[in-house]
């Protein structure tokens, strides 16, 4: 019987990994500045190895206990949100290119469609509302200097 | 003084201030609902608006934008697990169950009565007490901030949802998060990889929105791939029975935890630098002790919305009275406020209740009527918003993406912001993914440097007056705070152990 | 269709708000953003000074919506407006201490000449600080002017017993510890500064507790916690009523709006000076003729009548410095602080 190691292991294992990385981070810091950072990260390490631990521990139960469990980064459940994250973020970056308005027009068409949304109809509608509402609230009445940048900045 | 209410109510009677009403009271609903737009969002965006306005009509304008947005921050938070507000994390825990199980609408009706009850509560007290608890909140010195500060830190085990130590990581990482910037006391910068947007710290707004909002939209990504196209609620069985309030003696039952959570919120509002938001979860977390049937909190209890909303609210009222009474802002959302009396030639402190007396009675009654307008506005349109929750996934997540990202930018001009939520968006994630609950983080990061700064202030000014004890001694508040942290810390670990007792001798018998 | 009905219903309620704050004072700012004509970093000039200013013009101010230095931006808007018949539209850009703000006009922005930033003197000192030193000095400025002078006070409480003036303050600190509350404690700041001043000249001992801003030094100045308060003239405008009174100005010469208060050189003690300026500027490198109409158009705003009483209610002292003048006022402060905490130049 292969032995299934529980999740928390490598869980475990990753925390005790930034561990490391934040204790890097704040050492040598002049004026007490790294006390509270450093005593936080040695709380995080023992919670590390609390959680690898008990990784260890429920590896070693008998199958029936595990049934329940839940895997953290099974492909299914990572590929569509992560890929929706990069959507979003390649809104954001088109941000420094196109300006807000031009961005959102485009991308939020292309998300409802990741959504599988297929009433064009509503679609559009709902985008040139939005923007519309935006516009006036935000550049016009507040100020808000979000379509200043980008090459096609200004819409008007 | 009941003169000076009376005036008070005087200064309303003009329609300009009635207009500052209304639209302070529903333009704050609509602030708060949108995932991305923050009460101090709206509430710094108004300011410069209201520069050419009557003092009390902008006043009254603002204070009613501040706890009608610190409301309607629960309405997308019960209906899209994305709160509108950070101050409406706690309501989106419970709330989004509700919602799940079709009863949204109800819940949404909880968190309006709950919330105006909440706010009034705090304005009463404000309009009767203020000058006196202003005096109190002088009190209040870094100690006292501090351990205040790890008192709401210990609520972080009562959000840890199932697994307590990966909660305990997520506080604590939240605490290693808030200690990003520039070191406040030493000016050394701390994790900042050199990058002058961060000096400041990571901003917490952009980071919840991106904790809170992003992530849900991210799976609901995975449920539209997953075959549940329509919108978030699974039973719909319940819509059919859909009513604004649960019955009543339902709703009866949640009149104890309203009234505690207003009373405890006005006084966490009243310290210094906790405002609504470490209000919300001191007071969810009292309601889940208090409570009959704590093992419902995190799957849809009503008392979990209740509570929140009215401690939230109540911290409202709470942060305006030390503002008024001696500049002292309750909270980020009332420092910002301060900016709003300045422009308007009021200079909180004595002057307030001297020369500027019917003004500042007309602030704090309009503030009170603009509580119960909210209450009012929230029950009869409960309805109505409630209908968004219906909205298929596929529309509602786009568009709340793109109202987070332009509600991110604006609250300091600067894209940086933007992604910061996005990386949050991701952390909030992998968080889920692996077991770890996000409130604590939430909370840490809040409460990062009150506890930090003032613990480090307290080493400094006792060390000056003669040591760390003798200057603790001579402070009740402190010993009194300290007191309900160990009562805090200790009292799940006394009453777990006592129930265990219990079990195994009744097992015995 | 109930989608629709939900957003028109927010759009009405938009509407409403915008109709409201449209009958407002037509001051409140017609906001047209600038345009990006060209990459961020060519420097591009406009032909005539004749012409300028053809658009609005954006005022960046690195401190957030309300606080002293917004609302003085925002009263300058309005007179500068006037002038230069063109609105003048504020833009907060806040975070560290004003240098997200100056970062941004100094690297990203066209020289164009539609783009300006208050300017304080933290522009100076960020240079010299130890812990977090910024790589632009103030020669990265071109300076248009100052408008207000700001001094500092130190206050005590008026049941006060230990003390009652700065000289019997200073002596009683050379013996005793005394507790102080001060935004940072190094060269950037003016409370901290004084701090290290009565250390060093006077030998005071002098525990400085670092806090988050005025108000929180004041709050604990109130309750006692701190022996005495580092203030500007502004913040202590309304001192009597709460109890608390200045007891000396580090000026060359007595404030107007606190006429009794002697200078530091009156009391014989020292001749320290110390303020807080807050001027305008643009980055190197706009076209003279510009920067010229802007120095012009600023001075006559300053002198409008609407501005210089809603300073004034502010308590803020409004002196003119333009020019060399500027920057000589600048380097006067920066050179004092520099002696003071030891650093060279």
């Amino acid at each position: 019987m292969k032995k299934d190691i529980h999740q928390d292991v490598y869980i475990g294992i990753a925390c005790a990994a930034l561990c490391v990385v934040i204790f890097f981070m704040n050492h040598g810091l002049p004026g007490g500045a790294g006390a509270m950072p450093l005593l936080l990260d040695a709380i995080l390490a023992v919670l590390s190895v609390v959680i690898f631990v008990g990784g260890l521990r429920k590896s070693k139960l008998p199958a029936e206990e595990r049934k329940g469990e839940k895997k953290a980064f099974t492909l299914d459940a990572v590929k569509i949100p992560f890929i929706f994250w990069l959507i979003v973020a390649g809104y954001v970056l088109l941000f420094y290119v196109t300006g807000y308005f031009v961005a959102t027009a485009v991308m939020m068409i292309v998300m409802m469609l990741f959504m599988k949304r297929k009433d064009w109809k509503t679609m559009l509608i709902i985008d040139v509302v939005y923007l519309v509402i935006m516009y006036f609230v935000f550049v016009r009445m507040l100020g808000v200097n979000i379509d200043g940048f980008g090459l096609l900045g200004r819409l008007f | 003084m009941l003169q000076n209410i009376l005036l008070g109510f005087a200064q309303l009677a003009s329609w300009d201030v009635l207009l500052a009403l209304l639209i302070g009271t529903a333009g704050g609903m609509i602030v708060g609902a949108l995932p991305g737009f923050s009460a101090a969002m709206g509430v710094s965006l108004l300011i410069p608006l209201t520069y050419g306005m009557n003092g009390t009509a902008a006043l009254v304008m603002l204070t009613a934008m501040y706890t009608s947005a610190i409301y309607g921050g629960s309405i997308t938070a019960i209906l899209c697990h994305t709160p509108g507000t950070p101050a409406s994390a706690a309501t989106a825990i419970d709330g989004f169950q509700l919602t799940k199980q079709g009863r949204g609408m109800e819940a949404m009706g909880v968190a309006t009565v709950s919330s105006a009850i909440g706010g009034t509560v705090s304005a009463i007290i404000m309009l009767f007490v203020a000058p006196a608890l202003g005096k109190f909140s002088l009190k209040f010195s870094v100690l006292e901030y501090f351990l205040l500060a790890v008192f709401g830190l210990t609520v972080i085990a009562s959000l840890a949802g199932e697994n307590i130590v990966k909660g305990l990581f997520s506080g604590v990482l939240g605490l290693l998060l808030g200690c990003v910037g520039l070191d406040a006391l030493a000016g050394v910068p701390r994790m900042t990889m050199g990058n002058i947007n961060l000096e400041d710290g990571i901003n917490f707004v952009p980071a919840l929105i991106g904790l809170f909002s992003v992530a849900q939209v991210m799976s609901l990504a995975y449920d539209v791939h997953h075959g549940k196209t329509g919108s978030v609620i699974e039973d719909e069985e319940n819509l059919k029975h859909s009513r604004v309030l649960p019955p009543w003696k339902e709703t009866k039952t949640l009149i104890p935890s309203q009234i505690r959570s207003s009373l405890v919120g006005t006084i966490v509002g009243i310290v210094p630098a906790a405002g609504a938001g470490v209000s919300s979860w001191i007071c969810y977390s009292l309601g889940k002790r208090f409570s009959k049937h704590p093992e419902k909190f995190g799957h849809g209890a009503m008392d979990g919305v209740a509570s929140c909303e009215a401690g939230n609210n109540a911290a409202t009222g709470g942060a305006l009275i030390p503002l008024i009474t001696l500049g002292l802002p309750g909270s980020s959302v009332a420092a910002i406020l301060m900016g709003g009396l300045m422009i308007h030639g009021l200079t909180p402190g004595a002057s307030m209740f001297t020369k500027n007396a019917p003004t500042t009675y007309g602030i704090m009654v309009g503030f009170l009527i603009a509580n119960i307008l909210m209450g009012l506005i929230g029950l009869f349109a409960a309805r109505y918003i409630a209908r968004v929750s219906s909205a298929p996934m596929g529309l509602l997540g786009p568009v709340i993406v793109c109202l987070c990202c332009i509600g991110t930018f604006a609250i300091r001009n600067n894209m940086f912001d933007v992604l910061v939520m996005l990386v949050f968006g991701l952390i909030g994630f992998v968080l889920k993914r692996c077991g770890f609950a996000a409130p604590p983080l939430i909370l840490g990061m809040v409460l990062s440097d009150i506890c930090e700064n003032n613990w480090r202030r307290t080493l400094i000014l006792a060390g000056a007056k003669g040591g760390l004890f003798k200057y603790f001694i001579g402070r009740p508040i402190a010993i009194v705070l300290f007191l309900l942290v160990l009562v805090s810390f200790l009292s799940p670990i006394i009453m777990n152990a006592v129930s265990k007792k219990a079990k195994s001798s009744a097992l015995e018998k | 269709m109930k989608k629709l009905v939900s957003l028109a219903l927010a759009l009405v309620m938009l509407l409403a708000l915008v109709a409201c704050t449209k009958t407002a004072e037509p001051a409140a700012p017609a906001t047209e953003t600038k345009t990006e004509t060209t990459e961020a970093k060519t420097e591009t000039t406009t032909a005539s000074s004749g012409d300028f200013p053809t658009k609005p013009i954006t005022l960046l101010c690195g401190y957030s919506a309300g606080g002293s230095s917004d609302l003085g931006c925002r009263y300058l808007a309005e007179a500068l407006r006037e002038e230069l018949g063109q609105p003048v539209v504020v833009e907060n850009v806040p975070g560290s201490g004003s240098w997200l703000a100056w970062n941004q006009l100094l690297q990203t922005t066209d020289k164009d000449g539609y783009t300006f930033a208050l300017v304080n003197l933290s522009a100076l000192y960020g240079h010299y600080d130890e812990t977090n030193p910024r790589q632009y000095t103030i020669d990265d400025f071109e300076l248009l002017a100052n408008h207000v002078i700001d001094y500092q006070v130190l206050c005590i409480r008026n049941d006060e017993t230990r003390f009652s003036d700065y000289a019997s303050f200073v002596e009683y600190a050379k013996n005793n510890n005394v507790i102080f509350a001060a935004a940072t404690n190094n060269i950037t700041s003016g409370d901290g500064t004084v701090a290290k001043m009565l250390e060093v000249k006077h030998g005071c001992q002098i525990t400085v507790i670092p806090v988050d801003g005025a108000s929180d030094a004041t709050t604990m100045f109130l309750a006692g916690e701190t022996d005495i308060l580092s203030a500007n003239v502004g913040d202590v405008m309304d001192a009597a009523e709460n109890g608390y009174k200045p007891i000396v100005i580090f000026a060359p010469e007595r404030s107007g709006y606190l006429p009794d208060v002697p200078t530091s050189a009156e009391t014989g003690v020292d001749d320290y000076v110390s303020f807080s300026a807050r001027g305008y500027a643009y980055m190197k490198g706009v076209d003279q003729k510009i920067v010229d109409r802007m120095i012009e158009a600023l001075t006559k705003a300053f002198d409008n009548e609407n501005y210089k009483k809603q300073m004034a209610a502010m308590g803020a002292q409004l002196e003119l410095y333009t020019g060399q003048e500027y920057k000589d006022l600048l380097n006067s402060q920066l050179d004092s602080r520099l002696d003071i905490w030891g650093v060279a130049k």
